[in-house]
């Protein structure tokens, strides 16, 4: 019996192990190797080591682009908190019947490829779309609007396939926080806005800080939807590795800006977390 | 104008298909300590809960000091509660909790100091304020809601069962404290527990609920030796209860046939002939005897049993007393120094009796 147990742990470990290995390490050691080796038009890669992708990407476009690229992401995160906290919070208050109902129109969207969805917003946004259709039939305008291939389009773009990543872990934070808090702040006096920026805004920082990361890090590569709804001049981080990799046949340049891309995200993440654990390590104390 | 502080009339609350609250009226007195008492769902928490403005009442008015602030939210009545899980802002220190009040209503912060430093001395917690709540104990967050509660100078503080979370000494403790605090405040206390000799022991006036309904509202003594149903008998302490039927009123005194022995008992309720009744005798009322102890002639007016089970617990024996009939009487004999033998042994045959007066009539209900 204690031996049948042991060999299952081993195997299932094993298993996890293996998997790990092929998915992740392999790529990611492989990913590392060929950004350090010289770019070769005919067999991908020579087999010489070099830094000198690194040192290309000091060029001032690319740091343009990078820029342009945290911008958006920034843009699209601060959209989707401002839209996802109160959408969050009215499903995470509403009746139980009512909630799942609403927790599956969010998730519902995930059910189609975010590719197609951006050409709905392509059909939604172009010049004699349906928004600008039913805009001129009210009279409302009398020109169609312009926004299909602009960074408007992009960031609606973003947003729109983003936001439920906004919404889960904060509608997951906002459900957990204790009514009584709530309760207490008004016995104690507090208005509705006091309530509001004094005890569930921090108390849902957690939230706040999960949904961002989970927007933010998607949104700075996102490549298909600067394409599609920023026609090809948007230039982006994502569209750069893409074009690195497919275009101009150059995978060391377009690894060496992924493993950048990747160092950078891990920065974020390893400061959010240092953050949390000091919190952690305070209140233990 | 009355002295009462917080008045209810006719209240009643329901939530979807659950009646919560009937018809409850209730006047409670300035400077009062009153505790609702009842079992979960009797709706003691629901009529806290709409005397602090957290529920609104389908029906009825409710006033605090004298002013009817039936449809005033919780921030605008002059009360305060203390919350069951304590509900401590858990990203503030215990200062910033207890200034939080004063914060809303704009004091000047040097106020703000001097009275959050005050009423955390008065609950000896002043050397913890600069901790956070989850570095605290459990019975210091229960001082610290207190403390957040009182330093707004509440005219009632309501209290949610507030000792359930803390293990039986600490509570111990917290009763006596809360009792002083409440004392030294001079303010009306309104406390929600299901701890009958919480109720009991801290109380001015117990208001025992059970499905919505005040049974009964009295001083710990009143609840405890004169309960006017069977409900507040039965939920306050032990009891031993026959059910019997009035064989006739002779001197206003009711003849009663208690397990095959006449009894005379003193008609109090007036209580008519034939009617059904329950005799409620109390452990502690009930004398056990051996049968050595007493003559034939006494035994006339006792019940014959024999000893089913012994509890010892130090300063009282418990003893579950078998009867013919098989019903079975549970009676508590206190140690005392002339007192004769206390070591029953089970299968011992007993008599028992009570002194009259001291049992409780109550007119015959259905019981589940």
């Amino acid at each position: 019996m204690k031996k049948q147990s042991s060999s299952f742990k081993i195997f299932s470990l094993s298993t996890v192990w293996l998997w790990l290995c092929v998915f992740a390490l392999i790529p990611i050691i492989l990913t590392l190797t060929t950004s350090f080796l010289t770019p070769d038009s005919n067999s991908i890669v020579k087999l010489i080591p070099t830094i000198s992708n690194y040192l290309e990407l000091f060029n001032p476009g690319y740091l343009r682009i990078l820029l342009q690229s945290l911008y958006l992401a920034t843009s699209c995160t601060l959209v989707c908190l401002f839209i996802g906290y109160p959408f969050a919070f009215i499903i995470a208050r509403s009746q139980h019947q009512h909630k799942s109902l609403l927790l599956l129109l969010v998730i519902i969207p995930f059910w189609t490829s975010s590719l197609i969805r951006t050409y709905a917003i392509m059909a939604i946004l172009k010049a004699k779309g349906i928004l600008n259709t039913v805009l001129l039939a009210a009279g409302i305008i009398h020109d169609p609007l312009q926004i299909l291939y602009s960074n408007t389009a992009i960031l609606i773009g973003c947003v729109y396939d983003l936001l439920p990543f906004m919404i889960l872990p904060l509608y997951a934070n906002i459900e957990k926080l204790n009514q009584e808090y709530l309760e207490a702040a008004r016995d104690l006096g507090a208005n509705w806005f006091t309530t509001f920026f004094k005890i569930v805004i921090p108390l849902t920082i957690p939230g706040i800080i999960a949904g961002s990361v989970l927007v933010f890090l998607p949104a700075m590569t996102m490549f298909y939807v600067p394409v599609l709804l920023g026609g090809a001049k948007n230039l982006l981080i994502g569209n750069l590795i893409e074009h690195q990799f497919l275009t101009a046949n150059n995978w060391p340049l377009g690894t060496a800006i992924s493993v950048v891309i990747t160092l950078l995200m891990g920065i974020f993440i390893i400061i959010y977390w240092r953050h949390s654990k000091e919190d952690d390590r305070e209140s233990l104390t | 104008m009355n002295n009462n502080i917080i008045e209810l009339k006719g209240v009643s609350k329901r939530f979807g298909n659950y009646q919560a609250l009937t018809e409850a009226s209730i006047s409670i007195k300035n400077g009062e300590f009153i505790t609702l008492l009842g079992p979960s769902g009797c709706g003691k928490t629901t009529l806290l809960r709409l005397i602090s403005g957290f529920e609104k009442p389908d029906t009825g008015r409710i006033f605090i000091d004298g002013r009817d602030v039936t449809d005033l939210p919780p921030e605008k009545r002059h009360l305060n509660m203390v919350f069951q899980s304590y509900a401590l802002f858990p990203h503030m220190t215990v200062y910033e909790n207890v200034a939080f009040g004063l914060r809303c209503k704009k004091t000047a912060e040097t106020e703000i100091q001097k009275r959050v430093l005050d009423v955390l001395r008065m609950v000896k917690l002043d050397q913890l304020a600069e901790r956070k709540p989850n570095q605290l104990s459990g019975g210091q967050q229960q001082r610290v809601a207190i403390a957040r509660a009182v330093v707004n100078e509440p005219i009632v503080l309501l209290l949610d069962e507030p000792l359930s979370a803390l293990d039986y000494n600490l509570r111990k403790n917290m009763q006596i404290e809360l009792k002083q605090l409440q004392r030294r405040l001079g303010i009306t206390f309104i406390f929600v527990t299901h701890d009958q000799e919480e109720a009991l022991s801290m109380s001015d006036r117990v208001a025992v609920m059970n499905e919505g309904y005040i049974e009964q509202l009295g001083t710990p003594k009143d609840v405890y030796e004169e309960p006017t149903n069977l409900y507040v008998a039965e939920f306050i302490g032990e009891t031993n209860i026959f059910n019997t039927e009035i064989l006739e009123i002779r001197d206003n005194k009711l003849m009663v046939e208690v397990e095959g022995k006449r009894f005379a008992f003193n008609n109090k309720k007036d209580l008519a002939e034939k009617q059904q009744i329950h005799v409620v005798i109390r452990p502690e009322d009930i004398t056990v005897w051996g049968e050595n102890e007493i003559t034939h002639e006494e035994s006339k007016n006792m019940l014959p049993g024999d000893v089913e089970q012994v509890i010892y617990k130090g300063s009282t024996v418990e003893l579950i007393v078998r009867l013919p009939s098989g019903k079975k009487i549970a009676a508590a004999e206190f140690f005392n120094e002339d007192d004769e033998k206390l070591d029953y042994h089970i299968t011992e045959k007993v008599w028992i009796d009570w002194v009259p007066g001291w049992e409780v009539i109550l007119p015959h209900e259905e019981t589940i």
